[in-house]
């Protein structure tokens, strides 16, 4: 009976240090630094159209096309803005006189902005923002002739 | 984003990391401006590149002092994506910087 009981207590050990082994396992440490960053993706440029008395080019006229930009923050100090150019990149001749521009922007996503002048800075949250962006170029005298207009908006994250 | 520099010689020294967030190739430029976004004559190296899709590389940002003791800059990394449109986007991303010359 005593010989009995001493093998069973061998097997066992056996079978329990078999099992150790399967079961072996070790920590492997993985280590990630995010820094702060902010990304500006264009999704789409704009598009002015004229008004009925040509005296005015808007991304929200009839025919306008807003521009869209992505904005990725990873922190929250990170703020966005909208700059106005101050003259046309390329315009016929005589169509850049006289004329102010004026930008506004807004957006939806991990920050919600309402219609807001272009110059202000707005803080981005943390995450994905959609920013809609409207240029607007007004004659203070004259028309705008025929022609081909571009015009440049900055939009800017710092 | 922010950063403190500290220089014992009459420059400072910057690196930044433009990336290419786009599935298509872009240039990129850097430029350095002051507090008032007045342009800044620094050395930057490269000042432009073409950055392949996801891409990044590093550009090295000399700043002189201009015998003050301390600066305040931005440095900002543009792109122009989008050529032929009638409003264009460009993007820009800046990085404000305080740089102090120890003496």
């Amino acid at each position: 009976m005593r010989q009995v009981t001493s093998s069973v207590i061998a097997m066992s050990a056996l079978a329990l240090s078999s099992q150790a082994a399967l079961s072996a396992t070790a920590n492997v440490p993985f280590t990630s630094v995010v820094t702060a960053t902010c990304v500006l993706t264009v999704g789409t440029p704009g598009v002015m159209a004229a008004n009925t008395d040509f005296t005015s080019l808007s991304s929200t006229s009839a025919g306008g096309v807003s521009g869209t930009v992505s904005a990725l923050s990873t922190g929250t100090t990170f703020k966005v803005s909208a700059i106005a150019p101050t003259t046309f990149q390329t315009a016929p001749a005589g169509g850049g006189t006289s004329v102010d521009f004026s930008s506004v922007y807004r957006a939806t996503g991990a920050t919600t902005i309402g219609t807001t002048p272009g110059a202000t800075m707005t803080t981005l949250n943390s995450g994905s923002t959609n920013i809609v962006v409207d240029l607007a170029a007004v004659k203070s005298s004259g028309t705008f002739d025929a022609g081909a207009y571009s015009a440049e908006v900055i939009v800017r994250c710092e | 984003m922010r950063g403190e520099v500290k220089s014992f010689t009459d420059q400072f020294a910057l690196r930044v990391f433009p990336a290419n967030p786009y599935s298509r190739k872009i240039k990129v430029e850097v430029k350095v401006y002051d507090e008032n976004f007045a342009p800044v004559d620094a050395a930057i190296m490269p000042q432009w590149a073409v950055l392949a899709p996801e891409d990044n590389r590093s550009v090295m940002v000399l700043v002189p002092f201009e015998g003050k003791s301390e600066r305040r800059v931005r440095i900002c990394a543009e792109s122009v994506p989008f050529e032929n449109k009638a409003t264009r986007l460009r993007t820009q991303v800046c990085g404000r910087f305080f740089a102090q010359r120890v003496r």
